[in-house]
């Protein structure tokens, strides 16, 4: 009788164990598991796959929709949280101590400084979970770790720096505009001649890391600011670069040509107050993937502007421009659905569907069949960003990839920042020359902590 | 006092009655937070302070290498420097104006709720963006506060750019957000016995000798609440540092906390961060404990 | 006499009122800016009333983002500052009658542990807190920001101290002999007494949870957790803010804390109450 009992338990047992998975499998014939692309989603019903991003609501916006379709697709479900860039690294950092970090996250080019949370996701293209057929070698070489090969995300979009003008202001003066060539000579004289017209400073806001980083790779073939691998710095300590461009600077800024320190600082780092779009400056440097914003207020005011490249130092010379990820998506090393994070990924770089809802607002798509299907129906500001990044693309020496930022790097820069500010405003050096020196003295002291 | 505790201590069931165990009933609530949340922390940070350490990595016993770079760093002297002046001259300006205003509203008439509320008002959008933006409008470039001074003759002045006069924004947004002190400053003032003021009226004394017999002594503890929280906020002033001037033009206004956040989160050294933690803790302490000491020469109790 | 009595109340009329406009120019500026278009909110020499009023600021603001709206984020705000409140004001008004009025062994050592506490910089406790909320599994939920309240806020701990501290100790004195304990003084003297630096204690507790944005950054992890502070940082990004709807949004939430603050504020006014000690 007991026997029978136990027989009959196991039997039903065995029973349910097999229905589950049986009954699971009749409700993803009812997922949407092909899309219109073809794609066949793996069944991921009843798991679930968290992500994190930093950026507007514009952007959870449509990054929640994307997400929602993959949901449908793969039946998981997704935990997502977002903050603006500013707080996201603070919250990043809280999670990395406490070791719970999201299966995915946004991660910017200081990757670097984070390395040891992410996941490198070779093996995942090598399998082909992550389709890179339609993405060139050298965007994928955007994200790629130089120093030992390792694929630390995919980028979400590329940016390159460039300069928005004011085409209007530069007709007033009757200066010619930016050409794909143009040097720091041909800008500097456009400067003067603006401010001689309109009386106002020709430029309100500098990057001056982005600046520094543009002329050193310009000065000579194979000079940059840090090497490729992260290790150190690429120019040799050669300090003439940088004398060079303090020295352009300071007397742009004496002439009235370049705002004084007080508006540089007002202004900060918020693009959509800088003078440009009220016509009051005729020039900025800027992220090319902020170029929508800046001219989206510039149009309020009635000012159309325009994309043009980085001054080099000689017409011939280095272009010193790059095409780099504005931003990628990785892999927590942490994670436990390794598999699941690396298709989640996949959808959202190489989806046209996605990519239509996402609308290359993180950067220009790094995948060309993307990049095309979104090209058709680009508005006019949106074109201009995809000319001057096919142009920058053009260039020979652009191949370079950007080097990676290494944790230093936010030190360097503000120390960047206050050199040319004691220098500018306050005086406090002789020459271009000493405050250079003074720059590349405590540069590398601030590398040697990081060392040990 | 001894008789009567022993007395009733008696009467009422020793033990429940006993000072001890009533203390620590009520003061319970705090033990408990701080034996949880905060005393791990704190000596968390006061370990790290002695390590090499970022967030994300094993600290290194490093010795006492963080405090023997503080000493030669000076970017941290300046902060510490900075802090100082924000400290000396926001916190009596910003007490001073509180204290005048919550007077300035007690009295009795049918609108004063509504004043009151309307004062209270710019503390409600504290850190906002708001803030920063109108702030670098008022103060900015081109706005009427410097259009004012440039009348005078100083012709390129300019708050942002100047590494003297860039604090100034930062304090008068201090001072503005006089709410909070306001408001204890005014249920302080509320306490005082009416019968007090009646008395000296009988007596014949004015205004001012009132608001000095009267009013300072009895809102004394209230002041010294008041001034001891504004102190420690004031070093430890961050927010509007951060939304408004990013502790520029070269490093005027980076405040020592700003200079911590620096370290910690953005350079990552954390311990270094930790360790520049614990000087300010030490300072703070000492000058704390200075007025704790004294107040017991200025500050009057009931009873 | 009549005449100089007005006269001198309007010069005062119009001095609190001058005066009061004065204050508030910055908050009427945030509000006339969430009906402006962003170039007139940030052009340096922008005019302080909308050329063209934006109404769509308002709507653009409350849909939020997404499947979530700001009724989620208000309903949020809500309960986080509601029960913080009210844990603030029961854990400090015990702890600080504890601290004034007990005479317990380790008094002096907590108080002056207390005042430690405030001394570090939030920044550096930041993550060892966090981690401590992760161990316990509470990431993710009120928790973090609400049950600390109910242990003791030290900022009003040491408020109603010192307000403790004003009370007379005849008072407790007098009570004993009408046969009270050191719970019942508690409850019927101290508490009724504390009437004003109570609402204070509201008012303003109700504001800094209302309005902090480091606790819920670190520990809602989830959209539909967010608070209305966390939920304004999100209209702003490098790439671009949307300073009208984020305006609008922060008008809107200045509301509830206003209103908070114009109904207790009638317990806090002369001649209202008869609060104040007598004898």
């Amino acid at each position: 009788m007991k026997r029978i009992l136990v027989a009959l338990l196991i039997a039903s047992l065995m029973l349910t164990c097999l229905a589950i998975p049986a009954m699971a499998e009749g409700e993803a014939e009812g997922w949407n598991n092909v899309n219109a692309e073809g794609y066949v989603f793996p069944d991921y019903s009843g798991e679930t796959l968290s992500i994190m991003w930093w950026g507007s609501n514009t952007r959870a916006e449509m990054t929640e929709k994307v997400i929602h379709l993959w949901e449908e697709h793969t039946g998981a479900k997704v935990e997502f949280e977002w903050y603006d860039g500013g707080t996201y690294w603070t919250q990043f950092q809280a999670k990395m101590a406490a070791g719970t970090l999201t299966d995915v996250f946004q991660m910017g080019n200081n990757w670097l400084t984070y390395y040891n949370t992410i996941e490198p996701l070779n093996e995942y293209i090598d399998e082909g979970i992550i389709d890179t057929t339609a993405i060139g070698p050298a965007m994928i070489a955007t994200t790629v770790n130089q120093a030992n090969g390792d694929v630390t995300g995919m980028s979400n979009g590329t940016n390159a720096r460039c300069f928005a003008y004011n085409p209007a202001l530069f007709d007033q003066a009757g200066v010619a505009y930016p050409t794909a060539t143009w040097t720091w000579e041909d800008f500097a004289d456009a400067a003067r001649a603006i401010h001689e017209v309109t009386g106002k400073p020709a430029i309100t806001t500098l990057e001056y890391n982005s600046l520094a980083y543009s002329v050193f790779t310009q000065w000579k073939e194979g000079y940059n600011f840090y090497s490729m691998d992260g290790t150190g710095f690429a120019f040799d300590g050669d300090t003439e670069p940088l004398a060079y461009l303090f020295d352009l600077l300071t007397t742009l800024q004496q002439e009235g040509a370049i705002a004084d320190y007080g508006i540089q600082n007002e202004i900060g780092s918020n693009i959509e107050a800088d003078w440009i779009a009220y016509g009051d400056a005729a020039m900025v440097m800027l992220s090319s993937n902020q170029f929508q914003a800046l001219s989206n207020v510039a149009a309020e005011n009635g000012i159309t502007l325009e994309l043009a490249t980085i001054p080099r130092v000689s017409e011939d010379g280095q272009s010193g421009m790059v095409v780099r990820s504005s931003q990628q998506m990785s892999m927590w090393n942490g994670s436990q659905k390794k598999e699941m994070a690396a298709n989640f990924i996949n959808y959202f770089i190489n989806s046209v569907e996605a990519n239509k809802i996402l609308n290359c607002e993180r950067g220009v798509s790094i995948n060309s069949d993307v990049l095309a299907a979104l090209k058709e129906d680009a508005d006019e500001v949106t074109s201009k960003v995809y000319t001057i990044i096919d142009l920058i693309g053009s260039f020979p020496d652009a191949a370079n990839t950007s080097p990676a930022e290494p944790a230093a790097n936010e030190e360097i820069s503000d120390v960047l920042k206050k050199t040319y500010f004691q220098g500018l405003a306050e005086g406090k050096f002789a020459s271009a020359e000493e405050a250079a020196e003074l720059f590349w003295a405590e540069a590398q002291e601030i590398w040697a902590k990081f060392e040990n | 006092m001894q008789a009567t505790k022993r007395r009733f201590g008696k009467s009422a069931g020793g033990f429940l009655n006993s000072d001890n165990t009533v203390g620590y009933l009520f003061a319970i609530p705090f033990i408990i937070s701080f034996l949880l949340m905060t005393i791990i922390p704190m000596a968390l940070s006061f370990y790290y302070s002695f390590c090499n350490y970022w967030i994300g990595s094993v600290p290194t016993w490093f010795g006492i290498e963080n405090f023997y770079e503080l000493m030669h760093d000076a970017t941290f002297g300046n902060s510490l420097l900075v802090t100082l002046q924000y400290v000396v001259i926001g916190v009596p300006l910003k007490l001073v104006f509180a204290l005048l205003i919550a007077m300035l509203l007690t009295k009795p008439t049918r609108a004063q709720g509504f004043y009151r509320a309307v004062y209270y008002i710019p503390s409600l959008i504290g850190g906002s963006v708001a803030v920063a933006l109108v702030w670098k409008q008022l103060f900015g470039s081109r706005g009427p506060v410097v259009n004012l001074i440039r009348t005078f003759g100083a012709e390129s002045f300019n708050f942002f750019g100047s590494t003297t006069w860039a604090f100034l924004p930062l304090v008068l947004c201090n001072a503005w957000q006089f709410g909070s002190s306001m408001l204890i400053f005014a249920s302080g003032l509320k306490q005082i016995p009416k019968d007090y003021y009646e008395a000296s009226e009988i007596d014949g004394a004015n205004v001012v000798r009132r608001f000095f017999s009267i009013t300072l002594p009895c809102l004394s503890p209230i002041i010294l609440f008041n001034l001891i929280m504004q102190l420690i906020s004031g070093f430890m002033t961050f927010t509007q540092a951060q939304i408004i001037t990013d502790g520029g033009p070269n490093y005027a206004t980076n405040y020592i906390a700003l200079n911590i956040f620096k370290e910690g989160f953005a350079y990552q050294h954390m311990g270094y961060a930790c360790a520049q933690s614990w000087i300010m803790l030490i300072i703070m302490a000492a000058i704390t404990g200075l007025i704790f000491k004294t107040s017991s020469h200025w500050t009057y109790y009931e009873n | 006499m009549r005449s100089r009595r007005i006269i001198r109340n309007t010069i005062y009329h119009l001095f609190v009122i001058a005066f009061g406009l004065l204050m508030i120019y910055p908050v009427i500026w945030m509000i006339l800016s969430s009906f402006k278009l962003k170039s007139e909110i940030l052009g340096s020499e922008a005019p302080l009333f909308p050329t063209k009023w934006i109404w769509q600021n308002y709507p653009d603001g409350w849909r939020g983002s997404g499947s979530l709206s700001f009724a989620t984020f208000f309903k949020n705000s809500a309960i986080v500052s509601v029960l913080g409140t009210l844990g603030t004001v029961i854990s400090s008004a015990m702890v600080s009658y504890a601290f004034a009025r007990i005479n317990f062994k380790g008094r002096k050592f907590w108080f002056t542990a207390m005042i430690m506490t405030m001394l570090l910089p939030g920044q550096v406790l930041m993550i060892p807190q966090y981690i401590i909320w992760t161990r316990l599994g509470f990431v993710g939920t009120f928790v973090p920001l609400i049950l600390p309240k109910f242990l003791g806020w030290p900022f009003f701990i040491y408020m109603m101290m010192q307000f403790i501290r004003g009370l007379p100790k005849e008072l407790d004195e007098a009570a004993m002999i009408d046969g009270c304990n050191k719970y019942t003084i508690f409850s019927r003297i101290v508490l009724p007494l504390l009437g004003p630096s109570i609402i204070t204690t509201v008012v303003i507790s109700f504001y800094w949870i209302w309005d902090d944005y480091m606790g819920p950054l670190l520990y809602l992890s989830k959209p539909a957790l967010y608070t209305v502070s966390l939920a304004i940082k999100g209209f702003a990004d490098a790439q671009g803010t949307n300073f009208g709807p984020m305006f609008a949004m922060s008008s809107l939430s200045l509301i509830p804390v206003f209103l908070l603050f114009l109904f207790f504020n009638r317990y806090l006014m002369d001649g209202v109450t008869a609060g104040s000690v007598k004898g």
